[in-house]
């Protein structure tokens, strides 16, 4: 992949995140009986970039999409809930993509858990109580259903979009030339 | 449906498991943290009515409360710093006596022919606990509804 090709890459990656992220606010929360718990959408794009390009680039994915979601729907405390959740997420997917047999699903939904253990953290910190670590039970089981079926949706798009298809063989091309040349 | 579940792996269930596992910790540290440090109380009921209401934390040393009502039934409770007993009742069934030392919360010595209970309970914060997570987290997460 040409260098342009890639930074074009990220950010149709990033803005289509960000995009996903504001239709998503706008979708009234199925989950009313727990305030926060949300579909998070956004995640199959973050999964997307994981399959498709280096750990370097998928962090850029997400710390502009972080960015630009706060300048367009956020305060400085929502971006402190998100950078959290975010980093947070990221760190368990990277870690998960490496386990062995471990599909887009699983990735997706540690990614959903570990979002809500990183907003909650920062919300007990804030209100100076761990007692707010008590709502994740309930977070995580929404999160963990979300996660599924954002996984489900992040596996086919990534197996029925041809482009994605290209990209994902060039990754592990990539991988095995960065071999050869250590070698 | 099928199509779906084909594409999750055994590792992926074992991972879901994992996770449910983690999200329940909070539970599990709140929980031994509280009943660690919280204070504890020692409640005597004789027909519902509230006798002696003692912080377990305030008993030095042993003591006898002796419970008697106006028909001659009686029962002598001893209290110290590491449990409550019933030592003594004339109680046919002496069921009560023979219950043992209680102290951790939520254990009880009953008396039924007498209606006397002994109960330890932790401090109720645990109660209203459900209410104040879900309130400080709309108050927090209200405000700047992300």
């Amino acid at each position: 992949m040409s260098n342009n090709q890639r930074l074009v890459y990220i950010a149709l990656l990033a803005s289509q995140a960000v995009i996903i992220g504001l239709v998503e606010r706008m979708i009234p929360s199925p989950f009313f009986f727990a305030p926060g718990a949300k579909l998070g959408l956004a995640n199959i794009i973050t999964c997307m970039a994981l399959y498709t390009l280096p750990v370097k680039d998928t962090m850029k994915v997400v710390v502009i999409r972080l960015l630009l979601q706060t300048l367009l729907a956020g305060t400085v405390s929502t971006f402190l809930y998100s950078a959290m959740g975010a980093l947070l997420s990221f760190i368990g997917m990277l870690g998960v993509k490496q386990l062995p047999k471990v599909s887009m699903i699983g990735v997706s939904a540690t990614g959903a858990v570990l979002h809500n253990v990183g907003q909650l953290i920062v919300a007990s910190l804030v209100a100076n109580t761990f007692s707010v670590m008590l709502y994740l039970p309930v977070l995580s089981l929404i999160g963990i259903l979300t996660g599924i079926a954002t996984g489900i949706a992040a596996h086919y798009l990534l197996h029925h979009v041809e482009r994605l298809h290209y990209y994902m063989d060039l990754k592990t091309l990539d991988i095995e030339d960065m071999k050869e040349v250590r070698l | 449906m099928k199509r779906f579940l084909e594409l999750a792996t055994w590792s992926d269930m074992l991972l879901l498991f994992v996770l449910i596992g983690i999200s329940f910790l909070p539970f599990v540290i709140f929980y031994a943290q509280q009943s660690a440090t919280g204070e504890r109380y020692v409640v005597i009921t004789e027909d519902r009515q509230v006798l002696h209401d003692i912080r377990l934390a305030d008993i030095s040393e042993q003591r006898q409360i002796p419970i008697e009502s106006e028909d001659g039934q009686y029962n002598v409770v001893e209290v110290s710093a590491d449990g409550v007993v019933m030592s003594d009742a004339n109680c046919h069934d002496q069921i009560c006596v023979r219950s043992g030392k209680i102290l951790a919360p939520g254990e009880t010595i009953v008396c039924l022919p007498h209606k006397v209970i002994i109960e330890i309970t932790a401090e109720d914060n645990a109660d209203n606990v459900d209410v104040d997570i879900i309130s400080s987290f709309i108050s927090v997460k209200g405000l700047y509804y992300e």
